[in-house]
């Protein structure tokens, strides 16, 4: 037999509440305005600094670790235009 | 009636639909694990018990199973539940259901069997052409055929999906379509442009030249007609593991998913963007023009806009879970987060990981910085991020979440599989460290024994032995990692049947789909961008590979070589050289 949605919401509460374990440890609800994600703005900054350093590492390994690396004659034009 | 609503509950014959294509995939992926630890530990020099000479058949199976069986089994499992679940209807035509299943499993065994015939002298049938099934190697045409087969398999799979959401817009024609349900069918347009291409590589060219129906192929056209595909396939992978970050992850991180008009644009621009990019994979071929590979790099830099974005709302949904249960300050939300659940913890690591492969697939991309690494280690490095990591540790995480719905029966055991995810995540942190490291070295990619007579790698921080010794340790804890995921898959489904088991639900939305344009759901125009991008980046340089190189190819002749094809090689060989040094000289005469 299957189960809508509906009967989801008509199931009792204890059936309800075993099935949100996910939600048992929640403390607070925060809407859509409430809710401001700076701990996210604060995590991707960081990993921007990290790839912007790997950046800048990137080039003592490829430029002074190596021999020049040959560009082809396209990228030359564009780099003359 | 039970006292659960899991989705077995709801929907017990698309349950066992579901439960069979993951068995599958699991399947591929045990196969695919055995031959990952062989390699690596023969490669290393650790363990050598196969001939070098066996190394492709190898390598075959390991990427074969892996990329294609194990992936796509796991996913036509996912689109399965996301489109019954967000629809709320069963599949309207069971039969038509487990034909596409039944197709792409003989498919997927009549090529795996074709490429395990190689291991053995007692048939002639072979395959170790490796995943890639460049020309000039060729295999036996079983593989090729099962490759249709499968793929096919997959197509009429989405054709069911679109049939479900045909018949549920008959009854809800004012509704937006539900997210999983968008991300299905987005995902499905995008694999349909895709495959056309390695269709047409298969079909036109390599299963008639395999037969003996035509004696030659033009390498690069074949090739190329791959990688139309080969990059594409990569999102094919990788959108059901977003969908998981999209639709499970803010829930079980106790929150919501930020913003559901955000993932449908990420979904769409996948859409427009997968395809017109293939030709990154071939920043070394000769014979196609640096313009045209510009123009792939273009598209490809493009992409990064959609995973950025994904960056941000998925980081987004899990802070509001944390916050949702207490957590404060900018970073000590991290602490709030249900690290004890391994469905969590593997999804959040899969993520992390991926966030490194971006890094390492900035540097790919780029035209002039892909020769640093092209071919190397470094590569191989990479896609075990993405592919090895972003997907396979989501879709092992996620399965903890899903096989108490499609088996009804409670997991094995929740400590075990926070240690296995947590075990793939230091055990991928070794082994693709020291490959990307080693590829910057030099050493190569695809070698059963690189270790050459008279050279030495030398590495300025640690030691070659170094690398070696942290890939085989790595390969090692991954692999410890795959028993304790396949001791939790047998021990669930020996598990009695539970009654309280958690609800089929996936996560609600702070800003739910009434604030997306409705054109965001006009797929006609997307897929139309799409197909005329495609157009853009494809025409011009299938046509001055054609003009060149012939339909059919000059006349070339299959692995394995003889004497006189050396000989041809090393005049073409030279001949190259020459040309490119003269064209050095003139440029530099030039500038
Ligand atoms: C037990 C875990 C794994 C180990 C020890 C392992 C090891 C390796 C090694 C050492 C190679 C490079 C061989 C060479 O280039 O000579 C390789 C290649 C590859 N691996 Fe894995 N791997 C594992 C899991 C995975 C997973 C989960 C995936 C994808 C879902 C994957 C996909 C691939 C692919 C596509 C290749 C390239 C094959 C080719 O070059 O044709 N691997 N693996
Ligand atoms: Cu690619």
């Amino acid at each position: 037999m299957r189960i809508g949605a509906v009967d989801y919401i008509t199931a009792s509460l204890s059936e309800r509440m075993c099935a949100m374990t996910d939600e048992s440890e929640q403390r607070r609800e925060i809407g859509h305005d409430e809710y401001d994600p700076v701990g996210t703005l604060a995590l991707i900054t960081v990993y921007f600094l990290i790839i912007a350093l790997l950046w800048v590492f990137m080039y003592f390994v490829e430029f002074l670790g190596n021999e020049p690396t040959v560009v082809g004659t396209f990228l030359t034009v564009v780099g003359l235009a | 009636m039970t006292m659960s609503n899991a989705y077995i509950d709801d929907f017990p014959a698309e349950a066992k639909l579901v439960r069979t294509a993951f068995y599958s995939s699991f399947l591929a992926l045990a196969l695919g694990g055995v031959f990952g630890i062989i390699q690596t530990l023969h490669r290393t020099g650790y363990y050598r018990f196969i001939d070098s000479a066996d190394y492709y058949t190898v390598l075959t199976a390991h990427g074969v199973f892996l990329v294609i069986s194990f992936t796509i089994f796991f996913l036509v499992g996912v689109f399965t539940w996301a489109i019954t679940t967000s629809l709320d209807r069963g599949v309207e035509d069971l039969r038509f259901s487990w034909g596409w299943y039944g197709l792409m499993a003989t498919g997927i065994t009549l090529s795996g069997v074709a490429i395990l015939a190689g291991f053995t002298d007692a048939t002639d049938i072979s395959a170790s052409v490796l995943f890639t099934f460049y020309a000039p190697l060729q295999a036996h045409p079983m593989f090729y055929l099962g490759l249709v087969l499968f793929v096919v398999g997959t197509w009429l799979a989405g054709a069911d999906w679109f049939r479900s959401w045909w018949a549920w817009k008959q009854e809800n024609p004012d509704s937006r379509i539900p997210l999983p349900t968008f991300m299905v069918l987005t995902t499905m347009l995008m694999w349909y442009i895709a495959t056309l291409g390695v269709a047409a590589a298969i079909l036109l060219f390599l299963l008639p030249w395999s037969l003996g129906l035509v004696d030659s192929v033009n390498p690069l056209l074949t090739r190329t007609l791959f990688w139309f595909f080969g990059h594409p396939v990569v999102y094919f992978w990788l959108m059901p593991a977003y969908m998981m970050w999209y639709v499970l992850l803010p829930k079980v991180s106790g929150g919501k998913l930020f913003s559901d008009p955000l993932a449908r644009v990420v979904f769409v621009l996948f859409l427009i963007l997968s395809v017109p990019t293939g030709i990154h994979h071939q920043y070394l071929d000769p014979g196609i023009a640096e313009g045209f590979k510009f123009i792939a790099m273009t598209n490809t830099m493009f992409l990064l806009l959609p995973s950025l974005l994904t960056a941000f709302t998925v980081v987004a949904s899990m802070e509001h879970g944390a916050r949702q249960r207490g957590g404060e300050g900018y970073f000590g939300w991290l602490t709030a987060l249900p690290w004890r659940d391994p469905v969590f913890t593997g999804m959040a690591l899969a993520g992390l990981m991926f966030a490194a492969a971006g890094f390492s697939g900035m540097i790919n991309a780029g035209m002039n910085i892909n020769y640093l690494v092209h071919n190397t280690f470094w590569v191989v490095g990479h896609f075990h991020l993405t592919v090895g990591t972003a997907v396979a540790l989501t879709f092992m995480a996620v399965t903890y979440w899903f096989l108490p719905q499609i088996t009804g029966r409670a997991l094995w055991s929740r400590s075990v599989a926070l240690g296995q995810v947590v075990l793939w995540f230091v055990g991928m942190t070794f082994m693709s460290n020291a490959m990307h490291r080693g590829g910057l070295l030099g050493v190569p990619r695809r070698t059963a024994e690189p270790q050459y007579d008279g050279f030495e790698f030398e590495a300025a921080v640690g030691s070659m032995g170094e690398l070696q010794a942290q890939i085989a340790l790595g390969g090692i804890l991954l692999t410890l990692s795959l028993v304790l995921f396949f001791a939790n898959v047998f021990g669930t489904a020996l598990n009695g049947r539970s009654d309280e088991l958690p609800a089929n639900e996936y996560a609600g939305t702070l800003s739910g789909p009434e604030d997306a344009p409705l054109v965001l759901d006009n797929l006609k125009l997307w897929t139309a961008i799409a197909v005329v991008l495609v157009i853009f980046a494809y025409t011009f340089p299938l046509l001055s590979i054609v003009d060149r190189g012939g339909l059919f190819g000059p006349d070339i002749n299959p692995l394995p070589v003889s004497l006189e094809t050396v000989h041809l090689l090393a005049f073409v060989l030279e001949s190259h050289v020459t040309g490119t040094l003269e064209s050095i000289a003139w440029l530099g005469v030039n500038r």
